[in-house]
């Protein structure tokens, strides 16, 4: 009998896919809302250009309760919300919604803590210059701390890995399910090993590429 | 072309600190206008209150004939763009290389690529940077960064410049050359600029106007000539004696025994002031001549502030009591500028 049948393949194939799809998803989502967030956490702040105390505020609030809950207790509480949402609790699609709302707050405190280290001073010549505060977002908040943003959706993607594995184990397929079912459960240290080598490549290309393109945007 | 009245700034909350108290200057068109005072003195805040980066709590402030003060955030962006603005820590955005910082204010204006480069290229050349188009500013030394800063403040054309401590972090051949180019500028273009500093030699250097600022309020204000050989203020004079020496060196003031009352067996202690012209007329050989008395010089110096030469002496008089008296009379009739400092034994 072969040490790796066929069968294994696609299905070591198969998670492969799954977790992608998860990180994937989850991901994308999480930048199109997160950075967002996390520019109006910092401007509505207090002596920034847009301060606001109330939506500054609730927004805070929000965020800190969503990222105090541990993603396997959310993964759990939300499940109504989950099938409001994809009309299912079970599956890898299912198990997006909740990685999501995991990843947005997650990703909007590291946005925000990215454009808090832009240099007060810039934001100055350029209100004197007579920008807008929407030029000021566009024109010099964003593209001075690209960079570090970009390093945050890195650690966002391998937190997304890690989180995904754990979905997985609660009916979300993937990686996390394989070596679960058939490295943990029945004792099949090829699988564990196979499903674990793929996980750290899947870390170590995310980090290199995030480092890659963030080296290649930083003029500091 | 400036116009601020009244201006006060106070800031709120627990620590409530009154930064600015009701200061009214104003500024010519074509001036170099300094502001000087030492750190925590408000010259930051007083700045920034003439394009409203911070706004007054009371007075007005009038640039090129709009009140600004009056005007709401999208009419004030819109005056801004007349205003242009250099910081001391150059504030350049590190993403954008030479080219694209100077471009930047005209693309918030929304201008064409091709009409951005046909109005910085000429500006790059002023500030001689055209062969550092696409270098990023941390490939730049500190006087480069200083010249893209200027470059950029005077892409939309400006009519003022409003100078924050712009040279407070360069050596001192470098700010000699950012002077230089303000200067230029000023000339060339017409600018009015206003600089805050807390370095005496750049009002001695490029100013015309001077007003000095202690504890939020102007103390003194006028021109740079008369400021620096009359200053009234004691704050003045030691800004002033940063760069020219007003007051006998300690060194010599320790020999002698300065008094306040002309005493028995002491000898007035004069400092003399020239200006111009009257530095050419044999002043103490005319004292010597027609008093009879001797002159001690204790202390001297020639200096030049911008064009005009400016002397001072310090001397000490000794003779007959009554002739001595005549010759400080004389002294002050003439077109020179006496004052008795005290009486020393010598």
């Amino acid at each position: 009998m072969p040490l790796f049948s066929e069968m294994m393949a696609d299905l070591m194939w198969t998670g492969f896919l799954e977790t992608l799809q998860m990180t994937v998803v989850s991901t994308v989502i999480a930048i199109i809302v997160g950075v967002p967030l996390g520019v109006v956490l910092v401007v509505t702040s207090k002596n920034q250009i847009l301060e606001n105390y109330s939506v500054n505020h609730i927004l805070g609030v929000i965020v800190n309760i969503l990222r105090s809950i541990p993603f396997i207790i959310l993964m759990v509480a939300i499940i109504p919300f989950t099938r409001l949402v994809v009309g299912t609790s079970i599956g890898t699609t299912a198990a997006c919604v909740p990685l999501t709302i995991a990843a947005i707050p997650f990703l909007a405190r590291l946005v925000e803590t990215s454009i808090r280290e832009v240099d007060s001073g810039v934001v100055e010549a350029a209100r004197a210059m007579g920008a807008s505060p929407y030029q000021i977002i566009c024109k010099v908040l964003l593209p001075e701390s690209m960079p570090t943003i970009i390093d945050n959706i890195t650690v966002l993607i391998i937190n997304l890995i890690g989180y995904s594995a754990m979905a997985g184990a609660v009916g979300g397929g993937g990686l996390g399910d394989i070596a679960i079912r058939y490295g943990y459960q029945r004792f099949d240290g090829t699988i564990m090993l196979i499903t674990i080598v793929i996980l750290v490549v899947m870390v170590q290309i995310a980090q290199v590429g995030g480092d890659m393109w963030s080296r290649k945007l930083n003029k500091k | 072309m400036i116009e601020l009245s009244h201006i006060g700034k106070v800031y709120g909350g627990a620590a409530r600190v009154e930064a600015l108290k009701d200061i009214s200057l104003s500024v010519k068109e074509g001036e170099i206008y300094g502001i000087i005072g030492q750190s925590g003195a408000g010259k930051s805040t007083l700045i920034r209150c003439i394009n409203m980066l911070e706004a007054p709590t009371s007075g007005t402030v009038t640039v090129n004939g709009v009140e600004l003060t009056k005007l709401k955030d999208k009419e004030l962006r819109e005056e801004c763009k007349n205003i242009g603005m250099i910081f001391q820590h150059f504030n350049l955005l590190s993403s954008r290389t030479v080219y694209e910082n100077v471009a930047f204010p005209l693309e918030l204006q929304g201008y064409s690529k091709k009409e951005i480069k046909e109005r910085i290229l000429p500006i790059l050349d002023i500030v001689k940077l055209s062969n550092r188009l696409d270098n990023y500013p941390s490939q730049l030394s500190g006087g480069q960064k200083q010249r893209v800063g200027i470059a950029r403040a005077l892409a939309t054309n400006p009519k003022v410049l409003l100078c924050d401590e712009a040279t407070s972090a360069l050596d001192p051949q470098t700010t000699q050359s950012i002077l230089d180019l303000l200067k230029d500028v000023n000339k060339k273009m017409g600018l009015t600029i206003v600089i805050i500093t807390h370095e005496m030699q750049v009002v001695k250097d490029i100013c015309d106007h001077v007003a000095v600022i202690e504890g939020g309020k102007i103390i003194e204000q006028g021109r740079v000539v008369d400021v620096f050989t009359n200053p009234k203020e004691q704050t003045t004079r030691e800004f002033v004696g940063s760069v020219i020496s007003h007051d006998l060196p300690d060194e010599v003031k320790a020999h002698m025994d300065l008094h306040d009352a002309w005493d028995e067996g002491t000898k007035p202690v004069v400092r003399l002031a020239f200006m111009g012209g009257s530095t050419k007329e044999p002043v103490i050989a005319g004292v010597i001549r027609r008093f009879g008395i001797e002159v001690t010089i204790l202390f001297g110096g020639v200096d030049f502030i911008q064009e005009a030469s400016f002397g001072h002496l310090i001397i000490a008089l000794d003779g007959e009591k009554e002739q001595v008296r005549k010759a400080l009379t004389y002294l002050e009739e003439l077109q020179i500028r006496s004052e008795v400092i005290g009486y020393a034994t010598i």
